[in-house]
């Protein structure tokens, strides 16, 4: 593949004789070793990463954090190791290949190499960060990963969703909580109209500050709406509240749900339901 | 909006223009006009002889090569000050100056392999160099020849001419060209013998000079005193007077340098003279005649003869400058030897040359101060007719000073920036009074903004004058030391405005009209009432403004007058009495700046150490008035600012939690290594049950030892304040799990009479808290439903003090589960002044219930009781040593230690326990237990070891359900299963599971239906859930 490249950059035979004449075969052996040293320090420092983060809450956001640099960093490194191993003291080449090479190779691969840069900005620009809950068009879970191509994130039904690192760069992307381990909760609860809705609120409020998921360093607040519905009006109870962590989204609000419709049977608060249409 | 565009527009093109401008300019510099042939030579010759002199200086050294002294630029200079005189030579053909070419040739070659070889220039072998000897005598003889030939030419015109006006007229050319030769004759003897002079000079003074530069340079530190007076001052004082028989020939140089240069003018004048008549003739309309011809010819010869004069007047007035120079070299180097041996001379002589009463002393610095200034004057001259004689360079002055003029209009546009300054800056000021790092220190805030208002004047306009300057100082190199006097203008201006600034308050300078009131560009009335920091009377801010004022002049003063100084007049009494002087009144400002402020001081002094040393505190107050209290209050200030520093450095680096976290691991590090190799370390002693049960939390009351924490007195003077002045009664009492609060009330309970102390029940609703309520008043509430009808039942009783322990127990985390304690809170806010009320709660649950329901305010009081340190950890542990009966030693935690030693290690031990134990007294109790080992040694019962730690680990690997169930646990103090249950919305089985589990591992206990955390994994649980971001922040 590299071969054709090189032709297709350098297409005088004879120049592209003289340039395979002064590559040392050798070197390929070197930098094959700095491609597998590169691999398990990769490895090595992405599983100690994951252990570091295992435990803690708190420091598995930072871990996250640094492993997709590190993985960033070893890559940008071990790249320039391999070039350099085996284009030592051909600089002049070396520049002419790496300009005509990153022409060619842009070409052919653009799409990998826009996304490449995309994965580079999207670390440093950071618009969401691993561990970060993110919709993207109809996608919407945690980032599990920044790579060097793709995001992957994971969806609430625990599918992993690859999306191509430079479709951030044009589409929109909502990030739910941008790197903090809280991030809020929107719940709706649904009451007939005339049912005692200050009752109603008290107990979602309580369901929702008992809940062992709830981050009570920000505030929970209740509204109260009414709906205009087909079938007449119902009055809607919405809950905001902030969960300890993102992970436990869904659990934080099965866990409410359920400690709010136990209190709406015990106080007997009756839910909406579709009045008998008018003779 | 436009206009500040234009504005600043015009701002970048004239800087644009300026920062060009200098390509433009620096023809004066770059592009020299025709030179003075003559002179040229002469400065060339100068220049390449004062080089070479020091090469050869260098090289007889035997320090370095001739090259390698030299530094590369001086090589480069040098050479191309021969390469000019080579051109020169070059054009006058007549000049053999091949010797000259030989060593210019050379040298490029030496200057080549120099640059060649950069690193290895120290291996350069120096070529033999030898000074390049040009002989102006061979121009000399060439003038002469053209003299005679001239004489000859007119001689031979003369006689061979009929008509008899026209001989008349030759006869005086001839006589004009007599009087040429035999000038150019006598020009030549006089060029000769002024040149010889300098050549015997620079033979002199080279031959005296070698000699004891050798001698000098082995001269050391080590010699003795009567070594020094024997070898070393013969050879000072031999300098000094050479020195000053040099200024004597200096004078003399001088002198005729002086007359030698009314000569030149004189010679100037009669040229100009003789040039006007020649014009006169030349531009005056007649036929050409050959009479008006001869005539023309005469004003010509005498036009010559003039000129010729007066470049003869010019060559010996250079030659005596080139000795005058070379003279001050020479006493610049004797100086320089001078400076160099005054470590090694001996004391006498060393103090003979700086006797102050030695009138030769200040004739000799009076010298040095003149041959500065004499040489500046010289010097700033030379520059002057550079700059006024030649026309040619008009162009090229009239260029710099267009240059220079967009510089001094940088001015005009700092002052017109100084506008934008101020509404900056209180953008600033907005955006960080928005953050809340200086929300919460809107003072300072505002203080930095005055400052950096205040400042930005000064600094603008020093920002210019450096651009000025820098160009300036390009041009005429010998200003720049000027710099360091505008530089201290500045500072002593920018730190005088910010004193004012700081000190004074605000309205003054409103009042005065150092700042104003109002506008986008200054503080409103609110913002400047906070704009004061200090709040300093008017008399103490006059007085720290000119402390200030005083201490900056002189620092400023010490550091740049010096250095002038130094550079002027070198070593001498002059300058030893300047640098006295200044000691002398930087003791004299101490002295003032310390009488000034002795009573500040000492009343500082007595706030901050009065407490500690009592006597020195009145000590100061006593002597700070008589005529010694300067120095009392120098040695109060001296303390207080150990003080100040020790509180600095305890504040933010001993007593960080990082310094002490690694102090711990350093400890217990140490004691672990010492441990593992020591064999003979001891078994945990088997202790009996007797002296067991002293470290156990159920503890029976009446043997648990009282650690006064000055808590109990403070719940009773509340009480009191209740009794007497009839005010809100309740007090809640918010711990940590185990760090004594139930021990808090039973003492207070044991120590006051009538009170009801109970235990909160493990309860939820509301009717269950009214039963509860009433039970602890012993009054009947059957039948009452609501908190009211309770309340008044409690208003009719008579008052009493009730006493509530562990609060946390009255509520579960679910949908109606905080009934119980809103109704207690309920009654006890609205009875606390009827009934005395203490509550306490565990920290956790208390802040998880503030952000719940926020009950802080039902209580008059909050007692917070914070954890234990290190000191009252041993205290604690210590007294129930002791009332157990049992001795205890700290000698196995370093087994080699020496006595002093244990004590260190004694508290480390206790430092260790506290960061571990988050200064849990319960957590520590247990872990004393564990350190406790048995011993052989002689009146000890128990050595104390470096106990066993739990590791976070095992909490790490725990599951979220579990942490729940843990966080739970924490909240609710010893809930039963179904309250865990209810409060994690899980399963009672699977609750049940996950607590055999936790229990397997130590981490809970469980007591019949209770489950309560293990005390020693307390703090460990505690840091662990925080990590993971379950525990609402205090």
């Amino acid at each position: 593949m590299s071969f054709l490249l090189l032709a297709q950059a350098m297409p005088d035979p004879e120049a592209l004789s003289n340039v395979i004449a002064k590559l040392d075969y050798s070197r390929f052996v070197w930098a094959g070793a700095i491609v597998a040293v590169a691999y398990f320090i990769n490895y090595f420092l992405q599983n100690t990463f994951e252990r570091m983060s295992a435990g803690q809450a708190r420091r598995r956001m930072l871990m996250k954090k640094v492993s997709s640099f590190s993985r960033l960093a070893i890559f940008a490194g071990s790249t320039y190791l391999v070039l350099s191993t085996i284009l030592a003291g051909q600089e002049t080449v070396l520049i002419g290949l790496g300009g005509t090479l990153a022409v060619s190779i842009g070409f052919a691969l653009k799409d990998t190499v826009s996304s490449l840069i995309a994965g580079v900005i999207i670390l440093i620009d950071q618009p969401f960060q691993v561990g970060d809950r993110v919709q993207f068009g109809s996608t919407y879970g945690e980032v599990k990963e920044i790579g060097l191509r793709t995001v992957r994130i994971v969806t609430l039904d625990d599918n992993e969703v690859s999306i191509p690192n430079n479709k951030f760069l044009t589409d929109e992307v909502s990030c739910g909580n941008s790197g903090a381990l809280d991030m809020q909760i929107v719940m709706q609860y649904f009451i007939a109209v005339d049912e005692d809705f200050e009752l109603a609120k008290a107990i979602v409020r309580e369901a929702c500050v008992s809940s062992p998921f709830v981050y009570l360093d920000k505030p929970v607040v209740i509204h109260v709406r009414e709906r205009d519905r087909p079938w007449g009006y119902d009055t809607m109870i919405v809950c905001k509240a902030y969960v300890n962590d993102v992970r436990f989204e869904s659990a934080f609000m099965t866990d409410v749900t359920e400690r709010v419709k136990r209190g709406f049977l015990k106080a007997n608060i009756k839910r909406p339901q579709m009045n008998a249409p008018a003779a | 909006m436009i206009s500040r565009f234009v504005v600043w527009a015009a701002l970048a093109f004239v800087i644009l223009i300026t920062s060009a401008t200098p390509l433009v300019a620096q023809p004066v510099e770059e592009r020299p006009a025709e030179p003075d042939v003559s002179a040229l030579v002469h400065a060339a010759t100068s220049a390449a002889r004062g080089a070479a002199w020091k090469a050869n200086d260098g090289y007889r050294r035997g320090q370095r090569s001739a090259l390698a002294t030299l530094p590369p630029e001086t090589v480069k200079n040098t050479l191309a000050a021969l390469s000019v005189e080579h051109a020169l030579l070059d054009a006058r053909q007549s000049l053999e100056q091949k010797q000259s070419r030989q060593v210019l040739t050379t040298w490029q070659q030496q200057l080549e392999e120099s640059e060649k070889e950069e690193p290895k220039v120290e291996e350069v072998k120096a070529p033999p160099v030898t000074a390049p000897v040009i002989d102006p005598m061979v121009e000399q003889r060439e003038r002469e020849r053209a003299a005679a030939a001239a004489l000859e030419e007119t001689r031979i015109r003369e006689a061979n001419e009929r008509d008899a006006a026209l001989k008349a007229l030759i006869g005086r050319e001839r006589s004009i060209a007599e009087e040429s030769l035999a000038w150019t004759e006598s020009f030549g003897k006089k060029l000769e013998e002024e040149l010889s002079k300098n050549g015997a000079i620079e033979k002199k003074w080279t031959t005296f000079i070698e000699p004891h530069r050798t001698s000098i340079d082995s001269f050391t530190q080590a010699l003795s005193q009567v070594q020094r007076v024997e070898s070393v001052d013969p050879v000072f004082l031999q300098l000094i007077e050479k020195r000053r028989e040099l200024w004597r020939s200096i004078d003399a140089t001088r002198l005729s340098n002086e007359s030698a240069r009314e000569r030149v003018d004189e010679a100037a004048a009669q040229m100009d003279k003789a040039r006007a008549e020649w014009e006169a003739l030349s531009t005056k309309e007649a036929a050409p005649t050959p009479l008006r011809t001869q005539r023309l010819t005469l004003a010509k010869a005498t036009l010559a003869l003039a000129e010729a004069k007066h470049k003869g007047a010019k060559e010996l007035e250079l030659a005596q400058s080139a000795r005058l120079q070379l003279q001050r070299g020479i006493v610049d180097e004797l100086s320089a030897m001078i400076r160099g041996l005054l470590p090694f001379v001996s004391d006498g002589a060393r103090a003979d040359f700086y006797d102050l009463f030695n009138a030769q002393n200040w004739r000799d610095a009076r010298n040095l101060l003149d041959d500065k200034i004499n040489g500046g004057r010289d010097h700033m001259r030379s520059r002057w007719e550079a700059a006024s004689s030649m026309r040619e360079r008009l162009a090229s002055v009239l260029l710099w000073l267009l240059a220079l003029l967009p510089r001094l209009f940088l001015f005009v546009l700092a002052t017109f920036a100084l506008r934008f300054v101020p509404p900056l800056l209180r953008r600033g000021l907005d955006f960080a009074l928005e953050r809340p790092l200086f929300r919460s220190r809107p003072s300072l805030a505002i203080k930095g903004y005055e400052m950096l208002r205040v400042s930005a004047k000064p600094a603008l306009y020093l920002w210019v004058m450096s651009y000025i300057f820098a160009y300036i100082g390009g041009t005429f190199p010998e200003v720049m030391p000027l710099w360091g006097a505008i530089e201290a203008i500045f500072l002593f201006w920018v730190l005088d405005r910010l004193s004012r600034t700081l000190f004074y308050a605000r309205t003054r300078r409103e009042e005065s009209g150092a700042a104003k009131r109002g506008g986008i560009d200054d503080l409103t009335k609110h913002e400047s009432q906070m704009a004061d920091l200090f709040m300093l009377d008017a008399s103490i801010a006059n007085r720290a403004v000119r402390s200030t004022r005083l201490a900056v002049g002189l620092v400023i003063a010490w550091l740049w007058v010096l250095d002038v100084l130094y550079s002027l007049v070198g070593y001498s009494v002059l300058s030893f009495f300047v640098y006295w002087v200044l000691v002398a009144a930087v003791f004299v400002l101490a002295f003032w700046v310390l009488s000034a402020w002795r009573g500040e001081i000492a009343s500082l002094f007595e706030r901050m150490a009065g407490d500690r040393v009592p006597s020195a505190s009145a000590f100061v107050a006593k002597h700070k008035d008589r005529f010694y209290g300067v120095a009392v209050v120098a040695v109060a200030a001296a303390a207080l600012i150990i003080i100040e520093v020790v509180k600095f450095a305890q504040k933010y680096f001993v007593g960080t939690g990082a310094f002490k976290r690694w102090n711990n691991f350093l400890f217990a590090t140490k004691v672990e290594l010492q441990s593992r190799y020591d064999e003979n370390r001891a078994a945990l002693a088997e202790m009996s049950d007797e002296a067991a049960a002293f470290f156990e939390k159920d503890l029976p009351e009446e043997d648990v030892p009282w650690i006064d924490r000055g808590l109990l007195p403070q719940l009773e003077a509340l009480q009191e304040d209740w009794k007497e002045r009839g005010r809100q009664g309740s007090v809640l009492v918010v711990g940590e799990r185990g760090v004594g609060r139930t021990a808090l009330l039973h003492a207070f309970v044991g120590k006051s009479d009538d009170v009801t102390c109970r235990r909160a029940p493990s309860i939820s609703t509301r009717a269950e808290a009214l039963a509860f309520i009433g039970e602890c008043f012993e009054v009947d509430v059957d039948g009452l439903e609501s908190v009211d009808e309770v309340v008044a039942v409690l208003l009719e009783e008579d008052a009493k003090t009730i006493v509530i322990d562990d609060l946390e127990r009255m509520f579960v985390r679910t949908v109606h589960g905080y009934d119980a304690i809103l109704a207690l809170c309920r009654v006890i806010n609205e009875t606390d002044r009827q009934h005395f009320w203490i509550v306490s709660c565990a920290r956790q649950a208390w802040s998880f219930l503030q952000r719940v329901h926020d009950l802080e305010h039902n209580f008059a009081h909050t007692f917070p009781i914070r954890n234990w340190s290190a000191d009252e950890l041993k205290q604690m542990l210590l007294a129930r040593c002791e009332r157990a009966g049992i001795s205890i030693s700290f000698q196995a935690l370093g087994s080699a230690a020496a006595a002093g030693d244990v004590v260190k290690t004694e508290e480390g031990y206790f430092r260790y326990m506290e960061e571990f134990t988050q200064g849990n007294p319960a957590a520590a109790l247990h872990y004393w237990a564990q350190s406790l080992c048995e011993t052989d040694a002689e009146g000890v019962d128990y050595a104390v070891q470096l106990f066993d730690r739990r590791h976070a680990a095992i909490l790490e690997k725990l599951n979220d359900r579990q942490r729940f169930l843990l966080n739970s646990i924490l909240q609710h103090g010893d809930p039963d299963l179904e309250r865990v249950s209810v409060a994690i919305n899980l399963s009672p089985e699977r609750v049940k599971t996950f607590i055999h589990a936790l229990e397997d591992r130590g981490v809970v206990c469980v007591s019949g239906d209770s489950v309560y955390l293990a005390r020693e994994w307390s703090p460990l649980v505690v840091r662990d859930l925080a990590d993971s971001n379950l525990l609402v922040s205090q």
